[in-house]
């Protein structure tokens, strides 16, 4: 592929594998490479993360709602989704 | 920001009023990725395009970085996050997709760092999705490491946990376990460091 940055395919494809350390400023800002990037990575992700981070959105979103009605709510919620997340947490250091 | 009432979050309903299309008229897959983030804000569905057309990018640069298929995919869902609750800072000087790789690879790098000062299950020095072997002495790893976890003493096993599985800062577990602010440093130190020897084999 020709860039007009010209680095070249073995680079970027030596970057994707975790080494090439010196790119990494130059792909920051480097629309070329970020699109052989792109096309290297196509499927390299097993799940849609769409519903996961939509989700912790709308959580975010209602706990901010909840704070401004009182704080000890807040409080309770986060102690019970951390109960939840984590049941053993805490309960043997009383 | 998006208006929501207080109540719990559940499944979006199918509303036919839904918008599905951005503010031109255009459906959410037609639009720039510019428009999307000035919509997204409003609009969660527009957001969620901005993840499906990014999301194998950015989980490739933060694979990139920590090796690592489980926390990748972690880092790219905290990469998401931290772009929506930056929504409002995202002025358009630079492409979308720049600004996800920066946040991304930021984040990745802070992985790696944090993790090399306090290795936790899954070492992201080694590449678990590699060789069998590396995943066995992963997966030994990470046997040793919980069990050397549960063996500490309660009062430095909690705040250790809570610093470096839930995040908290010093200064919100001090508050969580009542108890003083330096008190909760000198406990994670000396956490960190019966951790470091017990892992002493692993390193």
């Amino acid at each position: 592929m020709n860039r007009d940055c010209a680095v070249r395919d073995e680079e970027l494809i030596a970057f994707a594998g975790g080494e090439e350390f010196d790119l990494d400023e130059h792909i920051d800002g480097c629309d070329q490479c970020q699109d052989f990037l792109a096309e290297l990575w196509v499927g390299g992700l097993d799940h849609d993360l769409v519903e996961p981070v939509v989700q912790m959105i709308r959580l975010e979103l209602f706990l901010m709602e909840a704070a401004k009605l009182g704080g000890g709510i807040v409080a309770d919620m986060m102690q019970a989704l951390i109960t939840y997340l984590d049941p053993g947490l805490g309960k043997d250091d009383k | 920001m998006l208006q929501s009432s207080p109540e719990p979050p559940q499944e979006e309903p199918a509303e036919p009023s839904a918008p599905t299309v951005g503010l031109s008229g255009k459906s959410w897959e037609d639009s720039t990725d510019l428009e999307l983030v000035r919509a997204a804000a409003e609009n969660l569905d527009a957001f969620g395009e901005l993840i499906r057309r990014h999301q194998d990018f950015v989980y490739g640069a933060a694979m990139r970085v920590v090796r690592n298929p489980s926390i990748a995919e972690d880092l790219a869902q905290d990469t998401f996050l931290r772009a929506f609750r930056a929504l409002d800072g995202f002025r358009g000087d630079a492409q979308v997709r720049s600004w996800l790789y920066r946040i991304a690879t930021n984040l990745a790098k802070n992985a790696v760092t944090r993790r090399r000062e306090f290795p936790t299950e899954e070492g992201l020095d080694q590449p678990v999705f590699g060789h069998p072997t590396a995943r066995l002495e992963a997966h030994s790893m990470s046997v040793d490491l919980r069990a050397a976890i549960d063996r500490l003493p309660d009062k430095l096993r909690e705040p250790l946990v809570l610093r470096e599985y839930d995040e908290l800062s010093y200064e919100e577990i001090a508050e969580r376990t009542a108890t003083p602010l330096n008190t909760i440093r000198t406990r994670i130190l000396r956490a960190r460091r019966a951790l470091r020897t017990e892992m002493e084999d692993w390193r």
